[in-house]
């Protein structure tokens, strides 16, 4: 009875440890994936809170030269921002890469500073009527401008 | 029975406190770090707000412009239309350089000016003129 009861405290004890251990486990992960969504949403958050951008053309003169339009975009924000992935969008279509032109006025380079212009050349048809322009950073910042071209 | 339920109290006990410890620096780095955006977003719509410019004279190639917000600029950080395109800051020479407080005035001499001149700060506000 005695050994008995032993081995059977000792299943019990063992089985017990092993599935709090297993609960336990499975916590951890959980809590260690929370706290990377946590950490990552936050730093994206701060980085779109950070991010401004301010398209600075004359609404009234768009720069057109055999179908290019350029477009000149300033970084208002304190954010620095990749010029790989700005979208741009006139009357609700996407121009696509192929069709677009980036360059970093005066500074050059692939990082968009505070403070520096952004000179996108687009190669679209556009009928001489009223426009708009939206132009969105790879964090979803966007800015929306209103054009006229004769 | 009864030491298997207390070693899996401490086991709970102990993880839970460590998965607290190491939960709970992070959420409170991340919470001020999104904080701090905050704040930082707050100030640059502030500044924006506050900020406007306008051209109070155009003689020639000299346009006098007027810090009329309340929000100090960096004159050196002026941007510059004409006739709808982009100029270089080589087109241009700005006095003072530097810093622009409000109620103020500098001076821009465009080397080749056209009829319509657009000057935008560095927080985006513009102001226009046309002869």
């Amino acid at each position: 009875m005695g050994a008995g009861a032993s081995a059977t405290q000792m299943v019990f004890f063992i089985a017990s440890v092993m599935i709090a251990l297993s609960v336990v486990g499975a916590l951890f992960m959980n809590v260690q994936s929370l706290s990377s969504s946590v950490v990552i949403g936050s730093k994206t958050l701060s980085e779109q809170l950070k991010t401004d951008i301010t398209v600075i053309n004359d609404p009234e003169i768009i720069p057109n030269s055999s179908g290019i339009y350029t477009f000149y975009v300033k970084n208002t924000g304190i954010q620095e921002i990749g010029t790989n992935y700005i979208t741009v969008i006139i009357d609700g279509i996407i121009i696509s890469d192929n069709d677009l032109n980036k360059t970093i006025l005066e500074e050059g380079g692939q990082t968009w500073l505070t403070g520096d212009v952004l000179q996108i050349n687009a190669t679209v048809t556009l009928a001489a009527r009223d426009h708009k322009l939206r132009i969105i950073t790879r964090n979803g910042i966007e800015d929306t401008f209103l054009f006229r071209t004769t | 029975m009864g030491f298997s339920t207390s070693a899996v109290v401490v086991i709970f006990s102990a993880s839970v406190m460590y998965m607290a410890s190491m939960f709970y620096p992070l959420v409170d780095m991340s919470n001020k770090q999104v904080q701090e955006a905050e704040k930082i977003s707050n100030e640059l719509w502030k500044e924006k707000l506050n900020t406007k410019i306008a051209i109070t004279s155009r003689v020639g190639n000299n346009l006098v412009i007027f810090n009329n917000g309340s929000t100090t600029l960096d004159s050196r950080k002026i941007n510059v239309f004409i006739d709808g395109e982009f100029k270089s800051s080589s087109s241009y020479i700005v006095s003072p350089g530097g810093v622009w407080p409000p109620k103020t005035s500098i001076n821009v001499d465009i080397i080749a000016p056209g009829g319509r001149v657009k000057i935008v700060t560095a927080n985006g506000a513009a102001e226009y003129s046309v002869t």
